[in-house]
């Protein structure tokens, strides 16, 4: 299988880094509009560099692209791809706006390739495990969940981060990770209330906290935390009737990292990397035909939760999510 | 000089762990116990070795000061004639479970000149009180937000009767963290919004809840602070729950763990685990604090605090009705 990637950032490095270790899927060509982070992203996988997909897909091959775009950026290179017939691995989240989501999903539908969103907590080992033990009815009924990520303010390509606009903030950015694994185990969110400081100007700081009541009843408090004065961290615990669960990343980590820089990947349990699950369970759909556990339809709804939670910052009212396709 | 004190009933569950401090405290005499159920009350005056009175009014003659630790809708009831007999109270919390309650009792406490304490154990934690020093300093820069936990266990008896109670875990666990967001950061709460639930198989009230709270003043005007009061932790669990809160400040983050798990222990024969926290009982530190002579020195709750957290409560029981953000109107 020969993959495309498009975007040559810090998510593009982490997905080259765990296509190197998939027998069976060879990189072909790397596009970026920095000329060195297409040229560094190439050579770290011997593939050869482009300036902009056009350029990739003329030259090169493909039959996946792996898009690690900016986020304001992921609609019109995602018709792009559907429209040349080619499968996309999309990073999180899907878009920035519910309209560009569906114009995304629309694509799709018309095209010959596939559509796959990143949302990679679904392979965190932990994460998964406690989606399995809550199905199981391990924990007895469920009442209060509660997630928190934090993370140091990323600078990405031109800043794009640090723009609202561009980035939706730590909602849209970083807190769907747990909306959408939230989705995942407890199915449609009825009500959504959230206090943040975005809009109110602190220098690289983005933080929230939100209720969500999900429609069967269980309820969730989800912590975001963007320009955190340390490591990313992330942490979980669901409590049931029958048991409580709880993972914390700052707790019995099989290997700490730190690193002087303010690009800080989770450290992670020794094994195959989340980011390599995810690929290579991609990679699986497209060989065998199967449904991925996320689809276009679930980074879409993930998404209408973390707009939902940024119209409750600036209402200060909840909002009653209902009437989904 | 020792201060002369009386327990009133042993129906709440903090009352052993007062009687065991009451009888450590060079300060202090422990003098009595009067309860409505006699063989309750009987059975601790034994246990503390001191002397059971038949009627409350006995009790109150016989002491300085009186720990009433009765069903949280009785609290009026023993508070304010106690105070009338001229004694000074620490009332279990929280103050009440009626606003009109509290402010009787508040009353009594001006008409008699007598104190009226609410027992606000967090806020005497060395946690707590560093956390109040630090955030003043302006170590953190703006307080923005608050994530605030207190969980326990689901208790049984008379907190699961709405009657007794007033409510489950909102009411139980909230003025906690509402006092102790007062306290250290010297705010007030504006209004309250409230997702409330019953998950862990309490039959009668909620044990569940997550509330967001709009604070005014002090340090963190403005700023927003999340409570999750929930009963959510079982028999399996290593401890009683927690007391946490994580104020995030414009330029640094303070994590706040009254009570943190600083020992671990594995006990072989049970199988279970115990955490067990270091730094002082909070509950030890209120009461020497409520008997200590000099006014100046105090930092424990009155019945004005009592009150303030009362209203977050009831606000919330009706946020968690109207699925609305509900305005607090302090009375």
């Amino acid at each position: 299988m020969k993959v495309g990637l498009v975007g040559a950032g810090f998510m593009g490095s982490v997905h080259l880094a765990a296509y190197a270790n998939m027998p069976g899927v060879e990189v072909v060509g790397v596009a970026d509009a920095g000329e060195g982070a297409a040229a560094a992203g190439a050579a770290s996988v011997g593939a050869r560099p482009y300036p902009s997909y056009e350029a990739l897909v003329s030259a090169e091959s493909v039959d996946v692209i792996d898009a690690c775009v900016p986020t304001a950026l992921h609609r019109d290179l995602a018709v792009r791809v559907a429209g040349d017939g080619k499968h996309l691995f999309l990073e999180k989240p899907i878009a920035r706006t519910l309209e560009e989501a569906g114009e995304i999903l629309s694509a799709f539908e018309a095209s010959e390739g596939r559509l796959f969103v990143g949302h990679v907590v679904r392979f965190f080992p932990e994460y998964v495990r406690i989606k399995a033990m809550i199905e199981a009815g391990d924990l007895g009924t469920v009442g209060v969940t509660r997630t928190s990520r934090r993370s140091p303010f990323l600078r990405g390509w031109n800043d794009w981060y640090a723009d609202l606009r561009q980035s939706g903030g730590v909602l849209v950015d970083l807190v769907i990770h747990d909306f959408d694994f939230l989705r995942w185990c407890f199915g449609e969110v009825e009500r959504v209330y959230t206090r943040g400081v975005m809009g109110h100007e602190y220098n690289r700081l983005d933080y929230a906290l939100t209720t969500l009541r999900f429609e069967g009843g269980p309820i969730a408090h989800v912590e975001g935390h963007w320009g955190y004065p340390a490591p990313f961290e992330y942490a979980i615990e669901v409590a049931g009737s029958k048991g409580l669960v709880t993972a914390d990343s700052t707790e019995a980590a099989h290997l700490g990292l730190l690193l002087d820089t303010d690009r800080v990947a989770p450290s992670v349990a020794v094994g195959t990397s989340p980011y390599q699950a995810e690929l290579e369970h991609f990679v699986r759909c497209l060989e065998t035909g199967e449904e991925p556990v996320v689809n276009g339809r679930d980074a879409r709804e993930a998404l209408r939760v973390s707009l939902a939670a940024i119209e409750s910052v600036r209402t200060g009212e909840p909002v009653t999510l209902g009437g989904r396709a | 000089m020792s201060v002369r004190v009386g327990i009133l009933s042993f129906a709440h569950v903090h009352a052993p762990n007062y009687a065991a401090v009451l009888g450590g405290l060079g300060s202090a005499e422990f003098v009595g116990v009067a309860d409505d159920d006699a063989d309750r009350g009987r059975e601790a005056a034994v246990r503390y070795g001191v002397r059971f009175f038949e009627t409350a009014e006995n009790l109150f003659e016989a002491v300085d000061v009186v720990v009433v630790c009765s069903e949280n809708r009785r609290h009026a009831g023993g508070v304010i004639p106690a105070l009338r007999a001229g004694v000074d109270v620490l009332c279990e919390k929280p103050i009440s479970t009626t606003v009109e309650d509290a402010h009787e009792m508040i009353r009594a406490a001006e008409k008699t000149g007598r104190r009226l304490g609410i027992a606000f154990p967090v806020r005497h934690a060395s946690a707590s009180r560093r956390a109040r020093e630090i955030v003043r300093s302006g170590a953190i820069g703006r307080v923005l937000a608050v994530n605030g936990t207190n969980h326990g266990q689901p208790p049984g008896g008379w907190f699961l009767d709405l009657e007794m109670s007033g409510g489950g875990a909102v009411m139980d666990h909230t003025v906690h963290v509402v006092d102790t967001l007062r306290f250290v950061l010297g705010v007030e709460v504006r209004s309250v919004y409230a997702e409330i639930g019953t998950f862990f198989g309490t039959e009668g009230v909620d044990d569940a809840g997550l509330l967001t709270l709009e604070m005014e003043g002090g340090v963190a005007d403005g700023a927003f602070a999340t409570v999750d009061p929930s009963w959510s932790r079982g028999a399996g669990y290593p401890t009683w729950g927690d007391f946490t809160l994580r104020i995030t400040g414009s330029s640094g983050v303070l994590d706040v763990d009254a009570f943190s798990r600083s020992i671990t222990t594995f006990d072989h024969e049970s199988g279970g685990t115990f955490w067990t926290p270091t730094g002082g009982d909070p509950n030890a530190l209120m009461l020497e604090d409520f008997l200590r002579g000099a006014e100046d020195e105090r930092i424990g709750a009155d019945g004005g605090d009592g009150l303030r957290a009362l209203e977050v409560v009831l606000a919330a029981y009706s946020s968690g009705e109207s699925h609305a953000p509900v305005g607090i109107a302090r009375g």
